[in-house]
C-alpha cells in the first residue's frame, strides 16, 4: 500500500508546479472529450462492463461499476 | 438449457453438448460418460504395457470378458466384410515405424508382414488364441467410436433427447435442437483445419472422418500415414467422412475409404488433393 | 467462450466530472456484441435520463435491457476432421462446462441523485438493481467531490459502494432443480469498493488525475457453471470449480487529458491492479479525439490489457488432484487483450446528436468479439 501513498504524494507535488488557471480560461476543460472516461459516459460504462465480464480485474473505473453475474 | 462439457480422453479432445433442464442430472450424466470413457481408455490402451489389451498382446492374458469378446468378434467381422481393408492387427507392423532408417524399416516390414491379418487369432468360448507370437491387436481405430456409442447409451439412460457427442471428430447426434432444426456437423478442410469445407445435417446418426495427415510417422524423408494397411493407398484422398447409424460402423468405413474407394451403402464424403468433394447421398 | 455476458447496471455518475452547465438530456444507446466462433450474441438497448432541478440537484436514471440469443442456424454445432495438430499428445486448453439459456433477458435500473453545495462541492448517492434469471444484485453507492479552493483547479473525490449479490447455484429453466426441498439454491456475495482520487488542472489545455482504489469481494465467488476434472489419469471426477470466499484487491489509476491543438485532444489512462488471488493487471487505455468541425467528432481508441493468472488456476487437464481451490476458467488465466475502438459523434443541431461506434476486442485466449454501438442524445 505504501507505493500508492507515494503516488498520491508525487501527484500532489507535481500539482504544485501547475499554473493557476482562471475560470474564464477553462473553456477547454469543459469539453466532454477532456472528461476521464471519454465524452460518452454511457458507452464508457458499457465498455467497462464488457471488460469486467471477460477479464479478472473489476475495479478502478469509478465506484458504481454495476452488477454482473460474471463470477 | 444447454449443457456443454469438454475433457480429454484417448489423447483426444472430447466434447459433449445436450439439452437438459436439470443441472445435477446433466452433471451426473457427464460424469458417467467421463468415467466410462476413461475406463475404456485404460482397458484398451495399446501403449500402456499394463493395460488389459497389452496383456493380451504380450500373451499374458487369454481370457476375454464379454465386452472384449464382442469387440473382437465385431472387428473380425469387419475384417471379413471389407476383405481385409479394415484390420485391427496392422499394429503388428506399428513398432516398425520407430525405426531409424528406411533400410531397417523395410527389413522388419518384410519379416512381420506375414503375421498381419485377423486370421491369426481365434476366439473359442471366452478365450483368444493366436497362432504366433508376433501378431498384435490395436483397437485404436475402434474403441474411440465404441466409446461414443456407449456415451450415447448413457445419455439415453439419463433421458437426454437432444444433443451430440464428439470425441475427436467421431460424432453422434441425438435428436434435434431445441428450435426443432437439425444439428449440423462441419467437416474440416484437410488443408486448413481451422475452417469447415462443408457441413452435414444429422439426426440420430453418427459421423466420423478419417484423414491421413494427422498422426503421421516420419522416417528419413518419407512420410507414412498412421493408417497402416497391407494394401497401399490407391488414391489421393485427404479425408473420408462416413455417416451411419453407429459410430463404430462409420469409423470402420471412413478408415477403409481412405485406403480404397469401395462401394458402401452409406452416405460418405471424400475430399481429394484439390479439395474436390466426392460424395454420394 | 464465456457465453454469459450480463450487462446490467450503469449509471452516469463519473468520478471526476465537474458539472458546469445544465445537463438535461435523454440518451438512447444500442449495443450489439458478437463473439466470433461462438453462437451467442447480445443486444442491449439502454435509456438514460439526466435532469437538473435548479442549480443544486441532478437526477440520473439509466435502464438497460439486454437479450442474449443462442445459436444461429448458419453456424455448425460441431465439426469433424483432423485438428491439424500432429502427434499423440493432444492437449486441451481447458476443461469446462457451460450452460446457457436461449433468449435470456436481463434488466437493470440505476438511479443517482447529486446535490451541489454552495461551494460547488457535490454529494452523490445512488441505488441500482439488476436481475437476470440466475443473478440479482443491489448496489448502494455514494461519492463526494471536494474542491480544494474557489479556483476549482484541484478536486478530491471520495467514493464508496456496497453491493449485495445473489447467485443461483443450481437450477433448471423451470426452477425445480432441488428435488429434496423443492427450492432453488441461492448463494450470496458482497462487494465493497472504495476509491479516493485527485484531479488537477495543470494549464489551460491539460489536466491530470490519480486515484487509488480498494475492492473486497466476500461470499460465494465460485462460478456454478464451470467445472474442473480431478485425477484425470487414474480416477477422474467432474466437479464444480471452487474459488476462495474472499478476494482483496487494490490498485491505482492515472489519467492525463490534453488538448494538443484546436482539433485534437488526447485522453489516456493507466491502471494497475493486484489482489490476493495473485492476479496482477495493467491496463493502458489511450484515446484520441478529432473535432473535424463543430458538428463532427471522431474518436480513436486503443486499449491494451495484461493480466497474470490466479494462483488456483490451471488450464491443463491433468493438473488438479487434491487442491482445495481450483478453476479452469480462462478469465483467471494469464493473457493480454487489445481493443480497437472507433466512434463518430455527430451533432445535427445544438440539442440533438447521434453517435455510432465500431469496436474490436481481441483476447489472447482465442476470444474475439466485435461490438457496435449506435445511439442518440437529445437535450431538452
Amino acid at each position: 500500500m505504501c507505493k500508492y501513498f507515494v503516488l498520491l504524494s508525487v501527484l500532489l507535488i507535481f500539482t504544485g508546479c501547475v499554473k493557476e488557471v482562471k475560470p474564464w480560461q477553462k473553456a477547454v476543460h469543459a469539453k466532454p472529450v477532456m472528461k476521464e472516461g471519454g465524452p460518452n459516459s454511457l458507452l464508457n460504462k458499457f465498455e467497462q462492463h464488457i471488460y469486467f465480464s471477460k477479464e479478472a480485474t473489476r475495479a478502478g473505473s469509478g465506484v458504481q461499476g454495476g452488477g454482473c453475474g460474471c463470477n | 438449457m444447454i449443457h456443454k462439457y469438454r475433457f480429454e480422453a484417448m489423447t483426444t479432445p472430447c466434447e459433449m453438448q445436450f439439452v437438459c433442464d436439470n443441472h445435477s442430472v446433466a452433471d451426473a450424466c457427464a460424469q458417467a460418460v467421463l468415467k466410462e470413457t476413461k475406463r475404456l481408455e485404460q482397458k484398451y490402451n495399446y501403449f500402456n504395457p499394463n493395460s488389459y489389451l497389452s496383456k493380451i498382446n504380450n500373451r499374458k492374458e487369454k481370457h476375454l470378458d464379454s465386452e472384449s469378446k464382442q469387440l473382437l468378434q465385431r472387428a473380425k467381422l469387419y475384417y471379413n466384410k471389407t476383405h481385409g481393408l479394415f484390420d485391427i492387427t496392422v499394429a503388428t507392423l506399428k513398432d516398425n515405424f520407430f525405426q531409424k532408417s528406411l533400410k531397417e524399416f523395410h527389413f522388419c516390414h518384410d519379416k512381420l508382414y506375414q503375421f498381419v491379418g485377423c486370421e491369426h487369432f481365434e476366439i473359442n468360448k471366452n478365450n483368444i488364441k493366436f497362432d504366433n507370437e508376433f501378431t498384435k491387436i490395436d483397437l485404436g481405430g475402434f474403441v474411440k467410436e465404441y466409446a461414443v456409442d456407449k456415451a450415447v447409451l448413457i445419455l439415453k439412460k439419463y433421458k437426454i433427447k437432444s444433443g451430440y457427442v464428439n470425441f475427436g471428430g467421431d460424432v453422434f447426434v441425438l435428436g434435434k435442437k431445441s428450435n426443432n432444426t437439425k444439428y449440423t456437423v462441419g467437416i474440416k478442410n484437410p488443408k486448413d483445419p481451422s475452417k469447415n469445407i462443408l457441413s452435414v445435417e444429422l439426426e440420430n446418426q453418427a459421423l466420423t472422418t478419417s484423414a491421413s495427415y494427422e498422426r503421421n510417422y516420419h522416417i528419413e524423408d518419407k512420410e507414412f500415414s498412421h493408417i497402416i494397411s497391407k494394401n497401399p493407398s490407391s488414391q489421393d484422398i485427404l479425408s473420408a467422412t462416413v455417416v451411419s447409424n453407429s459410430c463404430v460402423e462409420s469409423g470402420v468405413y471412413s478408415t477403409v475409404l481412405m485406403i480404397k474407394k469401395i462401394d458402401i451403402k452409406k452416405d460418405f464424403y471424400l475430399i481429394d488433393e484439390n479439395l474436390n468433394i466426392i460424395y454420394n447421398d | 467462450m464465456q457465453l454469459k455476458i450480463p450487462l446490467s447496471l450503469v449509471t452516469a455518475s463519473l468520478l471526476f466530472s465537474s458539472m458546469l452547465k445544465a445537463e438535461d438530456y435523454i440518451s438512447v444507446q444500442y449495443l450489439k456484441y458478437d463473439e466470433s466462433g461462438n453462437k451467442v450474441e447480445i443486444s442491449a438497448p439502454t435509456l438514460e435520463i439526466n435532469k437538473d432541478f435548479g442549480t443544486d440537484y441532478r437526477l440520473n436514471a439509466t435502464y438497460i435491457s439486454d437479450v442474449i440469443s443462442g445459436a444461429s442456424p448458419a453456424f455448425t454445432d460441431t465439426s469433424s476432421g483432423a485438428s491439424g495438430s500432429g502427434g499423440a499428445a493432444l492437449l486441451l486448453k481447458d476443461i469446462e462446462k457451460k450452460y446457457f439459456v436461449f433468449d435470456d433477458k436481463r434488466d437493470s435500473l440505476a438511479t443517482s441523485l447529486t446535490k451541489r453545495f454552495e461551494n460547488r462541492d457535490e454529494l452523490t448517492t445512488g441505488i441500482g438493481y439488476s436481475r437476470e434469471n440466475d443473478y440479482k444484485a443491489l448496489e448502494l453507492s455514494t461519492s463526494y467531490l471536494l474542491w480544494s479552493d474557489e479556483t476549482h483547479n484541484r478536486s478530491y473525490n471520495f467514493s464508496a459502494s456496497y453491493m449485495f449479490n445473489d447467485i443461483l447455484e443450481a437450477c433448471g429453466n423451470n426452477f425445480d432443480c432441488d428435488k429434496s426441498t423443492g427450492s432453488d439454491i441461492w448463494n450470496t456475495s458482497n462487494i465493497i469498493n472504495i476509491q479516493v482520487g485527485i484531479t488537477q488542472i495543470i494549464d489551460r489545455t491539460s489536466s491530470v488525475g490519480g486515484s487509488v482504489f480498494y475492492i473486497n469481494e466476500h461470499g460465494y465467488l465460485t462460478n456454478p457453471n464451470y467445472n474442473i476434472v480431478r485425477n484425470n489419469g487414474t480416477n477422474p471426477t467432474l466437479e464444480n470449480e471452487s474459488r476462495p470466499d474472499n478476494r482483496d484487491g487494490y490498485g491505482f489509476l492515472v489519467n492525463y487529458a490534453k488538448q494538443i491543438n484546436k482539433k485534437i485532444t488526447s485522453n489516456s489512462t493507466y491502471r494497475f491492479y493486484t489482489d490476493d488471488w495473485d492476479i496482477d493487471s495493467h491496463t493502458v487505455d489511450s484515446n484520441l479525439y478529432y473535432e473535424y468541425n463543430n458538428k463532427l467528432l471522431l474518436g480513436f481508441g486503443l486499449r491494451y490489457y495484461l493480466q497474470s493468472e490466479a494462483s488456483f488456476y490451471n488450464g491443463a487437464k491433468d493438473y488438479f488432484t487434491t487442491q482445495t481451490y481450483a478453476s479452469s476458467d480462462d478469465r483467471l488465466s494469464s493473457f493480454h487483450t487489445v481493443t480497437y475502438k472507433f466512434n463518430i459523434d455527430y451533432k445535427i443541431t445544438d440539442t440533438f446528436s447521434y453517435n455510432m461506434g465500431l469496436n474490436y476486442y481481441d483476447q489472447s485466449t482465442n476470444l474475439e468479439a466485435t461490438y457496435i454501438t449506435a445511439g442518440f442524445k437529445y437535450w431538452f
